[in-house]
């Protein structure tokens, strides 16, 4: 596959020059900083607010915020992150297509399929590197704030959710191959987003779809029960896979 | 026997319900500068990007150096050099940044494409702007820019669409000056309507009107052929001997003074046969012992010649 280590290069170069990278970087630290800070702080914050100086209301506090509270919070921000990798990914291709960028890249002698590829690893790296930097300052901080934390339950947790930002990734991607609009392609995205949500909240079917891995990842946090963790993890895995080959067959004989 | 460089073979290229290209056939065997002229909308830039493989045929062949082209084959462009007819580029490279990336995507080690990259820019006049980013660059710096970007990797094939349109008269001549210093080692296909620029600059052309070819040939043959048969003569003193002795000879259709003064008079001969004229119309003026000053076979411009191919095929077309 010709020329995938230069368009690898041109594309984190692009992630870094387009500030892309940065604001990725931003909001995971403050998903992973802000989570264990925002369930050991919230409760008092909304106790102290809530609390009647002259005594006649008080909020009181059944139980101290604990360590699940931090991760069922980590989970909670984690959640939304979806919506950022789509719309950084929407215009990924068609807006190289309609400004012309891609013409000069695909005049080159360089494969399309590595063109693709360069477009789903230089984020999809991102997002891994997003993902250590959150589940490292969550680690961190909860280990500091609440006491010590399962750390191979966490990685495992990490990697659910890293899994689920590459499938966003991958939709949208394709749908950035097939349709020349980036809000058409950012459309297609957010509307995966909202049906694997929708299918999520199905236990049967949403177990064998990419919005089970939210709920594998819940029952992690929670410690119950796993069983929906494997069926989740292959059917994403294996709907990246379809993701990139459609896209691959979009792009062979797609003409600029 | 080698493989001719570009080989088009019934090319056909059909826009829903626009047939942009109806059958092209041309072969350019190379070295040397080839135009590619035609109207706007005449198939130019449509038989490019097949070229380029950014496009599919609908119907015909198209060999670059033998091999067949198609979207997404990667081998050939190895020896091609693309420069589209609007060149964009990532606005958030500079332009030294933009050609050691085309330079990396030819595979090129870094110290050559460093090199290759500095010259080009500086005989591109664009040395001054290496470092900053394209976003700022004007529509002229971008083409120079879409020139070194087609030169980075030494190509032996140049596509080039329209490559001089952005440029200021000054510019053009640089540009032009470069192409046609490259034309002993590679083979650069231009596509144009100026067509003093084409004239300057190729060795053959090509004339495509409503997607076919209407002519190739060699410039100066294409002159020679569309050559008016028609002289103009300056002579220093009466014209009257002349006149008298023409106004006998059958192969002369026409004579007009187009001048006469106290010194001498312009007369302008059309006669049945440019060759002929070439031939004849000397003995005649020795003949009649005027004394002559100039003596000059009307050659068209290349202007001249394509308007009268498309011209006349318009005409023909909207007679149909």
């Amino acid at each position: 596959m010709s020329g995938l280590l230069p368009l690898l290069r041109k594309e984190l170069r692009e992630l870094l020059r387009t500030y892309r990278a940065l604001v990725v970087a931003v909001a995971f630290v403050i998903v992973g900083l802000g989570s264990p800070l925002a369930a050991k702080l919230t409760p008092r914050l909304l106790s102290s607010l809530a609390s009647d100086p002259t005594g006649g209301v008080e909020l009181v506090l059944t139980r101290e915020p604990s360590t699940n509270d931090a991760l069922f919070q980590y989970h909670k921000n984690l959640a939304l992150l979806p919506v950022l990798v789509i719309l950084l990914a929407m215009g990924s291709l068609s807006s190289e297509r309609r400004r012309g960028t891609a013409q000069l890249v695909l005049t080159k002698p360089i494969s399309r399929r590595a063109y693709l590829l360069a477009k789903l690893i230089a984020p999809g790296a991102l997002y891994l590197a997003g993902i250590a930097v959150a589940g490292g300052g969550c680690l961190l901080y909860t280990w500091l704030l609440f006491g010590a934390v399962d750390v191979g339950g966490f990685i495992l947790l990490n990697l659910l959710y890293l899994l689920a930002l590459w499938f966003y990734l991958a939709v949208t991607v394709l749908a950035s191959a097939a349709l020349d609009s980036a809000i058409a392609a950012g459309g297609v995205g957010l509307a995966a987003f909202a049906l694997c949500g929708l299918l999520g909240s199905f236990d049967r079917i949403g177990r064998y779809s990419p919005g089970g891995l939210f709920n594998a990842a819940l029952a992690l946090v929670r410690g119950t029960d796993r069983a929906g963790l494997v069926p989740s993890l292959v059917a994403t895995a294996l709907l990246i896979a379809v993701c990139a080959a459609i896209a691959d067959r979009v792009l062979e004989h797609q003409e600029l | 026997m080698t493989a001719p460089v570009i080989a088009i073979r019934d090319l056909r290229r059909r826009f829903r319900d626009v047939e942009a290209l109806a059958g092209v056939d041309l072969q350019v065997a190379g070295p040397g500068v080839f135009g590619f002229l035609g109207v706007n909308g005449a198939g130019k830039t449509t038989t490019l990007r097949i070229l380029a493989g950014l496009i599919h045929a609908t119907g015909g062949e198209v060999r670059l150096f033998g091999e067949p082209v198609a979207i997404g084959q990667a081998e050939v462009r190895r020896r091609i050099g693309y420069l589209p007819q609007d060149p964009v580029f990532f606005p958030w490279l500079t332009g030294e940044e933009t050609l050691l990336l085309v330079a990396d995507l030819f595979g090129l080690p870094g110290a050559i494409a460093r090199r290759r990259a500095g010259e080009w820019l500086e005989r591109l006049g664009l040395g001054h702007a290496a470092r900053r980013r394209v976003g700022g660059y004007s529509g002229g710096m971008l083409q120079r820019l879409g020139l070194a970007q087609a030169l980075i990797n030494e190509p032996e094939l140049l596509l080039l669409d329209e490559p001089v349109s952005a440029l200021d008269p000054v510019g053009r001549v640089e540009i032009l000056t470069l192409l046609g210093a490259l034309s002993s080692r590679a083979t650069v296909f231009m596509s144009s309507h100026i067509l003093a620029d084409v004239e300057r600059v190729c060795g053959e052309v090509a004339i495509i009107d409503h997607g076919r070819i209407v002519v190739r040939d060699r410039t100066d043959a294409l002159r020679e052929r569309f050559l008016k048969p028609e002289f103009e003569l300056a002579l220093a003193g009466a014209a009257a001997p002349l006149i008298a002795l023409a106004s006998g000879a059958p192969w002369i259709e026409q004579l007009r003074v187009i001048e006469q003064g106290e010194f001498g008079a312009t007369l302008r001969i059309a006669v049945t046969d440019a060759a002929l004229g070439r031939r004849e119309l000397p003995r005649l003026i020795a003949h009649s012992q005027v004394e002559l000053l100039r003596f000059d076979a009307a050659v068209p411009t290349l202007e001249e010649v394509f308007i009268r191919i498309v011209g006349s095929r318009g005409a023909a077309a909207e007679g149909a």
